[in-house]
């Protein structure tokens, strides 16, 4: 086990300096400048940016210092907004929003999607279940501004029930933890429900009910234990990018999270930016999926990373 | 009985995860303490620098022009210069020699006396080239500038002597390479406006030398009537009321809240009664507030007429374009009214030649009225009657729907009117860009807004080589008569010159000018000395608040527009200096 870990924390290594490096060139080689606007500036005062920003060191040079201001956290100022440093006053305040907005997201679509699937899948066929895949088959089907967008409407103006946006008290979280709960909340129910279908009438649920164990516990404790893998597979690279921020959830109830670094960074051509919310989004989706890994040996005993 | 013992892992684990989350949002959240007697603004999106040398956009130079105070001050009101840190100036019969008396009680927040050798420092700085000011050219009708700012980029050990001295602490004299009748006003300009050396040296840590991050909170120093006292990204700057401003006494707004939202969020935010005024209104809602003011039951909604221009550039280096006669077929041909009442929407004025109205002393060039008939004569004298024979043009935009209404307009009008077929072409905003600086275009859409309230800010684009000209058009007399003007004293003169060069402009057509902007502020009653102006100017310290006039909600309200059209970005929001939108 010890070993499987250390070999998997090693292989993260390469795994993100890969990343950096596409990503790097990408970045470097995509049209227009970070510092082109309506109005022209000279030649001259693009080669003072260009200086401030290091461009005009050979490339590699460039790649070494950037690479260097990101693992070590320093970051490096932003090319779009010069006062502000891409890591502590950019993403550094915006990440604790997004995280925690999604991580309780995260925990009411797991909590909800796992009950409604296992539910389904227990009670085939019934008017509940019928009901339950019809709203299931909306949430992933129905894109994240407009279930947002509807809530907004019926909550925040018609009923005026909850705020429309901002952040800050537990009732101003209602409404974009649902918007941004209800894709995943689906998607797990569905998986849930797909992979329980499988597991009930397998032998060792049998012998579990032979064996006289109560009914709730078979299903929940055995079967759903089982039917829990693909689920947990999912929820690793959902984590990663819900802990990141939605762009839409964000823009429609005006919270200041990650989410919107990642677009407006790109239209920016704001390239410390862009590579510091990379480097942050393919971290936690490496380190997600080394903790799934984990949590399949936790639940089933036959997986062993020897 | 029930046997509990198999649910315990799980229990546990669920339990550890509720627990978790609540932690993380118990950390997370929590709302900061606001002065109830506070202003509460928002002006659209976060503002990219506080650095006044660096600046390039109006909603910086607002926050800039409250927090630092300059020679002079731009009153809102008349848009005129009023006295600032200089308390009163001398200007010799030439126009040349400017000499400002610096009150004597002017103070930076810490506290210190700001002097003549502060401007000379700060405006000093902007000329330096490492500064990399994009703005620098501001500081150009100064002696010696230019010159300076050159020799700077090259790297020139002595640099040439700038036209500025101090005589004392509070004594500037300035002399100018010409004679420049709106340089007072430019005295405010933020370019303009003084920081203190001994801040902006230390700079941000992060940044070592390059006088980036001296902006934040903690080290700022400013000598405006306010100070920062807070700013978090994209979520909220907090302004304080500067006590060792000299006019501290008459500052009756002790903390001005600028809260960065996207337009939707701010305009439901204004109706709810949680923002004090708002100069970002999304585009649906704008069109049915400017309705219900122009039916009289929102005063609260101002409407302000903008010193900008939104038009199409033509690219006049390749045939057939490079024909006069075609481009001013174009012109002729184009339907503005149509553009301005299905895509702008706010009751736009038609631009009937470039520069916007507003300047006093000035009047335009005679505006260009729609001419079909003259349209299609000149078409088919340049060799295309009806059209035949003519090559498919592109007309090219920055990707957002109302550009693209608009385009979709114009091309209606030259193929219904002209028979030309021109086809539409999008470019994400920055790869738009340097398209057209590199002059890959036929046609493109574009928008400017003055720096100055005077027609040079406009006109001097389109000389012959001109750093924003890409048009590629050229005109001699053009070129003379701006020239000129820059050096001619007598008002009327030189109105004249510059009237005549924005004629050729409009008979050469290398550019349509479609229509003046426009914008919307809202401004709740409660708040007092507001005044809507062409450049909407800001003076947090002109304003205050009537308590009796209550925090209560908007005169009229349940009739809410809907709140959606989002303010796409169009790379740095309608106020960015020249980028608006329709």
């Amino acid at each position: 086990m010890s070993k499987f870990l250390i070999n998997r924390l090693l292989w993260l290594v390469p795994t993100l300096l890969a990343i950096y490096t596409i990503s790097f060139l990408m970045v470097h080689n995509a049209p227009g400048s970070p510092f082109s606007d309506e109005r022209a500036i000279s030649d001259e005062t693009r080669q003072q940016y260009e200086r401030i920003y290091r461009l005009d060191q050979p490339l590699h040079v460039q790649y070494v210092m950037t690479l260097a201001d990101l693992v070590t956290l320093r970051g490096m100022p932003s090319m779009k907004y010069p006062d502000k440093n891409v890591v502590s006053d950019l993403l550094a305040p915006a990440f604790p929003r997004s995280f925690a907005l999604g991580l309780t997201a995260l925990t009411v679509a797991a909590l909800v999607g796992v009950a409604v699937g296992s539910y389904s899948a227990v009670r085939r066929y019934s008017a509940l279940d019928h009901l339950f895949t019809g709203v299931t088959l909306l949430g992933v089907s129905l894109p994240s501004f407009v279930i947002g967008g509807l809530l907004l409407m019926i909550f925040g103006f018609w009923t005026q029930l909850l705020p429309a946006y901002g952040w800050g008290s537990v009732d101003k979280l209602v409404l974009p933890v649902i918007s941004l709960a209800a894709f995943p909340a689906a998607y797990i129910a569905r998986l849930t429900r797909n992979s329980m279908v499988d597991v009930l009438p397998m032998d060792f649920v049998r012998v579990a009910r032979a064996k006289g164990v109560p009914g709730s516990q078979t299903i929940v404790l055995h079967a759903l234990r089982n039917a829990f893998l693909p689920v947990l597979s999912y929820l690793g690279p959902a984590a990663a990018s819900i802990f990141t921020g939605s762009f839409v959830i964000e823009t429609i109830f005006n919270i200041n999270g990650v989410g919107h670094h990642f677009v407006q960074s790109a239209l920016n051509r704001d390239y410390p930016l862009i590579l510091a919310c990379v480097m942050l989004f393919s971290t936690l989706l490496v380190v997600m999926n080394l903790l799934v890994d984990l949590g399949y040996a936790a639940l089933d005993p036959r997986i062993r990373y020897d | 009985m029930l046997n509990l013992r198999p649910w315990r892992g799980l229990a546990i684990t669920l339990a550890i995860v509720l627990l978790l989350n609540a932690a993380v949002l118990y950390a997370v959240l929590g709302e900061p303490a606001v002065d109830p007697g506070s202003l509460r603004m928002s002006q659209g999106p976060e503002i990219a620098t506080l650095d006044p040398g660096r600046m390039k956009a109006l909603a910086d130079g607002r926050i800039a022009s409250s927090l630092f105070e300059g020679l002079t001050v731009t009153d809102p009101a008349t848009l005129a210069a009023r006295p600032g840190v200089a308390q009163r100036w001398d200007v010799s019969a030439d126009g040349l020699e400017y000499t400002f008396h610096l009150r004597p009680d002017a103070r930076w927040s810490d506290g210190s006396a700001v002097t003549a050798e502060d401007f000379i420092y700060s405006w000093r700085r902007v000329l330096t080239a490492r500064t990399a000011a994009p703005y620098k050219y501001m500081l150009y009708p100064i002696k010696g500038a230019e010159a300076y700012a050159k020799a700077s980029e090259a790297g020139d050990e002595v640099l040439p002597e700038l036209g500025m001295k101090a005589q004392g602490d509070n004594c500037l004299q300035v002399t100018l390479e010409r004679t420049t009748p709106y340089f007072l006003s430019l005295t405010s300009f933020s370019t303009y406006l003084p920081v203190k050396r001994e801040v902006v040296e230390k700079g941000g840590e992060a940044a070592g030398d390059e006088q980036l991050g001296w902006t934040a909170p903690d080290k700022i120093v400013s000598n405006g009537a306010y100070v920062l006292s807070e700013w978090v990204y994209s979520d909220r700057m907090v302004l304080r009321k500067n006590r060792h401003y000299w006019n501290a006494d008459a500052i009756r707004i002790n903390e001005v809240r600028v809260l960065p939202m996207t337009s939707d969020a701010a305009y439901v935010a204004y109706e709810k009664g949680q923002l004090d005024m708002v100069t970002d209104v999304p585009a649906l809602a704008a069109e049915a507030l400017a309705r219900r003011q122009a039916a009289g039951r929102r005063p609260d909604v101002y409407l302000v007429p903008n010193f900008g221009t939104y038009y199409y550039k033509i690219n006049c280096r390749q045939k057939p374009l490079n024909d006069v006669r075609v481009r001013r077929a174009l012109l002729l041909a184009i339907d503005k009214r149509a553009i301005i009442e299905k895509v702008g929407r706010l009751n736009q004025r038609e631009a009937g030649s470039f520069v916007p109205p507003g300047v006093a002393g000035y009047e335009g060039a005679e505006a260009v009225e729609r001419n079909v008939e003259e349209a299609r004569r000149l078409l088919s004298e340049a060799g295309y009657p009806g059209g035949k024979g003519f090559p498919r043009l592109t007309l090219l935009y920055n990707t957002h729907e109302g550009h693209r209404n608009a385009a979709e307009l114009a091309m209606q009008s030259w193929k219904q009117e002209l028979g030309i077929e021109v086809a539409l072409e999008n470019m994400e905003w920055k790869v738009f860009l340097e398209e057209v600086q590199k002059g890959g275009y036929h046609i493109a859409r574009s928008g400017w807004y003055g720096d100055y309230i005077d027609p040079n800010s406009f006109l001097d684009l389109f000389v012959t080589d001109g750093g924003n000209n890409d048009t590629g058009w050229s005109n001699e007399r053009y070129d003379e008569l701006i020239r000129k003007a820059a050096e001619t004293v007598e008002k009327a003169e030189r109105a004249a010159m510059l009237r005549e060069a924005e004629q050729i402009l409009n008979d050469q057509g290398p550019i349509i000018p479609v229509y003046y902007y426009n914008s919307m502020i809202l401004v709740r009653p409660h708040v007092k000395g507001f005044s809507p102006n062409l450049r909407n100017e800001i003076l947090f310290g002109d304003l205050w608040i009537d308590a009796a006039g209550g925090k209560g909600k908007a005169a009229e309200q349940g009739e809410a527009a809907p709140a959606g059209g989002s303010g796409e970005a169009m790379g740095g929001g309608q106020e960015g200096r020249g980028q608006g939108g329709p």
